[in-house]
């Protein structure tokens, strides 16, 4: 294996991509809060209703905002050579497109986690189960943009491509998406807690090969 | 043809449409197949003349 | 025998003999279930009568299309590995059947379940989790199509939805465990047909009465056939257009 540095390279190529742009953060950031903000104009402010609606919403909101930042992920190293560059330089391009999921991850999703107790608050979720909701939140986000990495960089060439990304990936969500509604309401004792882990750790583990396959195709 | 009583027309429109759609794939292949066909024997007769 | 037929010439042969045995075949085990499962099968009155009929078309077409996703992540790992041309051929022919039975399966599912369980159209389609899985599954195979399309090269293309199509398979069992967790009451009769039972009917969670499970393999090994004659069609006709383009390209270098 080369040395760390070109890992490091793409972390902070793509940390400060995504900071710098202000999209990479703002964006996911403010698709989530206006979704849960307008949820309780559309279905009406009656409290149960919205408790019990409210996490499906929230981890709902999750998901589009993963896809939404999606498209450009790859397709700028693509265009700009840095992908060329990755290929040529480090041993494992699987290994920097994990990072940079990570990366985005951090800077697009985890900020989401964050602001997940205030949404919840106001969609009636119930201060009990938040930190467990926090811990879904932050692992389903995780998945989601595993996965949705893979569709984008399987679509990196195609110009355009956000709804092609959405249809490959939505079949990818949707095992998150279920354990991690339900284990809202469960908490984390519960089967779907442990299942939403093993689709975690599945992805870490599938995704990034897939990614670096896919990647390595864009390039040539 | 025999009675199914009030569930006939459900019973029916699935095995319709479970030979219509079938039938109208096939339908699809064969007209392509056919086409790719023609459109080699064309080519192929373009270069021999 | 696969190594035999990767050679195009001998698939080309092979399958000129083989499309009109499975076609016709295939309609004729098609017809003798639907005869059968239609006209001279009693009605179950155990389960809404004679609307378990619908069954015969029905969970054939379900299994054909978890089959022929099976198939396509095969034809795309035989491709990916050994790289046969003539597997991504397949691989390619393979997806439009199997969304349109996949397709199939859904529609007829819908239809037979707003009899059977009662329920509206809105219920049912959100409420059973058997028809959610298939529907992701239909999503799976357009997402497929649509990547294959989407790419420019050929090459690139089969390349890319070969990895697709990997990924799906291996997440397939995950989907369909997190689909069945879901809906833990779901209004969709249980499976039943894995569990064998004797010549009387039974309850639902105990086995199938062979009467209906002997047509429903006619059914299924019908639709099988008619599957495979109409992906080995369109197989032939992009060897068709494969070797027309080779020609066009030949004829641009001035032979």
């Amino acid at each position: 294996m080369t040395a760390p540095a070109p890992l490091l390279s793409a972390f902070r190529q793509a940390f400060s991509e995504a900071w710098a742009s202000g999209a990479g953060l703002l964006l996911p950031l403010g698709f989530f809060a206006g979704t849960a903000t307008l949820v309780p104009f559309t279905l009406g402010g009656e409290a149960e209703l919205l408790s019990r609606v409210g996490p499906g919403i929230l981890w709902l909101a999750l998901a589009l905002s993963s896809m939404v930042t999606l498209e450009r992920v790859f397709q700028a190293d693509l265009q700009d050579g840095a992908l060329d560059l990755w290929l040529q330089d480090s041993g494992s391009i699987s290994l920097v497109a994990a990072i940079k999921t990570l990366t985005h991850w951090l800077v697009s999703g985890f900020p989401l986690v964050l602001m997940t107790p205030l949404i919840g608050f106001m969609l009636g979720v119930p201060t009990t189960k938040m930190i467990p909701a926090m811990l879904g939140y932050a692992m389903g986000g995780l998945v989601f943009f595993l996965w949705g990495g893979v569709a984008a960089a399987l679509s990196a060439s195609v110009a355009r491509g956000g709804l092609l990304i959405a249809l490959i990936a939505l079949p990818l969500y949707v095992p998150a998406l279920i354990f991690g509604v339900q284990m809202v309401d469960a908490g984390v004792d519960s089967p779907s807690f442990l299942f939403l882990g093993a689709c975690t750790l599945f992805a870490l583990g599938v995704a990034p090969a897939a990614m670096g396959a896919a990647l390595r195709l864009a390039a040539e | 043809m025999p009675d199914y009583g009030n569930t006939g027309i459900y019973v029916w429109s699935v095995t319709i449409i479970g030979l219509a759609l079938p039938a109208m794939m096939a339908g699809l292949s064969l007209i392509k197949v056919h086409l790719s066909k023609a459109r080699l024997e064309r080519l192929k007769q373009e270069d021999d003349a | 025998m696969l190594s035999y037929l990767a050679n195009p010439l001998r698939f080309m042969r092979f399958s000129r003999f083989a499309v009109p045995i499975c076609f016709a075949l295939g309609v004729l085990m098609i017809g003798w279930s639907l005869y059968n499962g239609l006209f001279i099968v009693p009605p179950d009155d155990l389960q809404g009568g004679d609307l378990i009929r619908a069954m015969f078309t029905h969970v054939p077409s379900a299994w054909l299309s978890m089959g022929l996703y099976a198939a396509l992540a095969g034809a795309s790992f035989v491709w990916y590995i050994w790289r046969h041309e003539l597997a991504d051929v397949a691989a390619r022919a393979i997806a439009p059947i199997g969304a349109g039975y996949t397709a199939l399966c859904f529609i007829t599912g819908s239809i037979w379940g707003q009899k059977g369980w009662g329920a509206g159209w809105h219920n049912l389609i959100l409420g059973d989790s058997r028809l959610m899985s298939v529907l992701v599954m239909l999503f799976l195979f357009l997402g497929y199509i649509a990547l294959r399309a989407a790419l420019e090269t050929r090459q690139k293309a089969a390349r890319a939805a070969a990895i697709l199509a990997l990924v799906g398979i291996v997440n397939v069992p995950i989907i369909k465990v997190s689909v069945d967790m879901w809906q833990t009451t779901t209004i969709h009769q249980e499976s039943s047909v894995l569990k064998i039972g004797g010549s009387e009917p039974r309850e639902d969670d105990e086995g199938m009465n062979p009467v209906y499970l002997q047509q429903l393999l006619w059914g299924f090994g019908g639709h099988t056939l008619l599957a495979s004659a109409m992906i080995l069609m369109l197989m032939r006709a992009e060897v068709y257009t494969q070797q027309a383009e080779r020609q066009i390209a030949l004829k641009l270098e001035g032979h």
